[in-house]
């Protein structure tokens, strides 16, 4: 067991390059399903999240994206990508990132940092 | 829900009993598999919860007029309007607010009028659109800020003309208050159509929720990056932007520091499916009758008895009994099995205009689950009490 500091080590997500904390967190009304760490991992490297400033808009985001035809899940993202601490945001698949995003501006929904 | 056997609750302008099943079916619900904390954690029971939460602001945007992020959610109708009223005022502001107003009203005011942050007037309130404008205009000063209306009085069937008494208040700046304690549920209020910029309801009366709930919804002018920045009303966490000293700067974030009540909210979700289901109007005109009913009963009754207001059918009845204080009535209609209020109701200046005895009158309130026989007993249960001496 390590206790944590401010010189700690970089997280896995931080070494692959993307920060996919929070991300593996699925279909709120739905218990989260099996398949261990590395199939999670996968389906992580599969994802990209879209910060947004609120839970409220997050969710609104996520029926709206789901409307469209756009699966997306509300996540909590961490730190990093929420930048004042703690927030949430949704969790789309890395292909339709683009047309989430678009879809979301659309609606006047801003997110809070655009780019994978 | 059952009453207890032949109870008469006829005190549903505090808080509406008995509770439709399905709410307590919802709350029911919400406790065993939805619980977790809302806004602070992303694993599966907060996020049911926050679905919870989100499900309940989207139906009250939709059934009030507004939008769902400008919904914030609170523990009362009081706990609403201190909010509204101490968020959107600034040092040196004039505020106005009429004779029928709440304490709930009256007191944050008073408070803040005592400390010297600002000042404000008192108009006659009026179901005249016309008159009301006319008193409303002849108070009106160059720093009025804020008009704050009960829509319909807690002690009597005065309903205010809030889509009249809005319009004025958009034409002037002013930023208008409704006090929807008793009319939400029963009256049609859409807050984009009658300009109501802080729209203040509890969950537990006309919506049928649980005790503790209550919510404001916040106009355009209050909403989105170009509205007015309100001040906030209570610090603390709300599971966004933590590393930040200060709460978020929108809504309804700004406004929500703690735990939410998910049950109570889960519930108001449940209640206004009720409402709906059963119609406002119908609501409202089932509890017009019932007045109807009673004020017949009454009338034929005795001259010991005195019905204060002007006879507008509504859901409340206002008497008192001679000789005998309002107290001293309602302790003895409880010895008979029926739930009624007594005194000033919080509503001091309403009785004053009124003209109501020292000690308050009697309040019949009525709610969607009353029936003509309770009425009928309670004629009777009276009748009793007024020539017992």
């Amino acid at each position: 067991m390590k206790y944590a500091d401010k010189n700690k080590q970089p997280t896995v997500s931080e070494r692959r390059g993307r920060i996919t904390e929070g991300t593996r967190r699925a279909e709120p009304l739905q218990a989260s399903e099996g398949g261990g760490a590395e199939a999670r991992a996968q389906a992580d490297a599969e994802r990209s999240v879209i910060p947004l400033r609120s839970l409220t808009g997050s969710i609104k985001a996520q029926k709206l994206l789901r409307e469209l035809g756009i699966e997306a899940r509300v996540v909590k993202p961490g730190s990093a990508y929420s930048g004042g601490g703690c927030g949430y945001g949704i969790s789309v698949s890395r292909h339709s990132y683009d047309a989430a995003v678009k879809a979301l501006g659309d609606a006047g929904i801003a997110p809070l940092r655009i780019g994978r | 829900m059952k009453k207890d056997q032949g109870l008469i609750y006829f005190d549903n302008a505090a808080t509406s009993f008995p509770k439709p099943a399905k709410v307590l079916r919802r709350t029911a619900s919400v406790l065993s598999r939805s619980c977790g904390n809302p806004g602070r954690s992303g694993h599966l029971l907060s996020m049911r919860a926050s679905e919870v939460v989100y499900d309940c602001r989207r139906r009250l945007a939709e059934e009030f007029g507004g939008e769902l992020e400008n919904v914030v959610f609170t523990s009362s109708a009081t706990h609403a309007i201190n909010l509204g009223i101490k968020t959107a005022l600034k040092v040196g502001d004039h505020v106005l607010i009429s004779d029928i107003e709440h304490n709930s009203v009256i007191r944050p005011i008073a408070k803040l009028a005592e400390r010297g942050l600002i000042t404000y007037t008192v108009y006659p309130a009026s179901a005249d659109a016309k008159r009301v404008i006319s008193d409303i205009s002849e108070r009106v000063r160059p720093n009025t800020a804020m008009l704050v209306a009960c829509h319909h009085s807690n002690i009597c069937n005065i309903v205010q003309p809030i889509r009249e008494i809005g319009g004025f208040c958009r034409e002037n700046g002013i930023s208008f208050l409704v006090d929807a304690a008793q009319s939400a549920g029963t009256l049609d209020i859409d807050a984009r159509r009658d300009c109501i910029d802080i729209l203040c309801a509890p969950g537990h009366k006309g919506l049928y929720g649980l005790p503790g709930s209550g919510f404001a919804l916040f106009g355009e002018r209050y909403s989105g990056d170009s509205g007015v920045l309100l001040g906030t009303f209570m610090e603390g966490g709300n599971g966004i932007r933590s590393r930040e000293a200060f709460m978020p700067d929108f809504l309804p974030d700004r406004l929500e520091a703690g735990t939410l009540a998910v049950p109570a909210i889960g519930a108001m979700s449940a209640g206004l499916d009720f409402v709906r289901e059963r119609g406002k109007e119908r609501i409202f005109s089932h509890e017009k009758r019932l007045y109807r009913r009673l004020a017949r009963g009454i009338s034929e009754l005795s001259e010991r008895v005195t019905v204060y207001g002007d006879g507008t059918e509504g859901a409340i009845l206002l008497f008192s009994v001679d000789g005998l204080g309002s107290e001293e009535v309602a302790a003895r209609l409880d010895d008979l099995g029926i739930c009624v209020r007594a005194g000033l109701h919080c509503a001091p200046t309403a009785h004053r205009r009124l003209g109501t005895p020292e000690d308050g009158a009697v309040r019949v309130s009525f709610g969607a689950m009353n029936t003509d026989e309770e009425v009928d007993r309670f004629t009777e249960a009276l009748e009793k009490i007024a020539f017992a001496r």
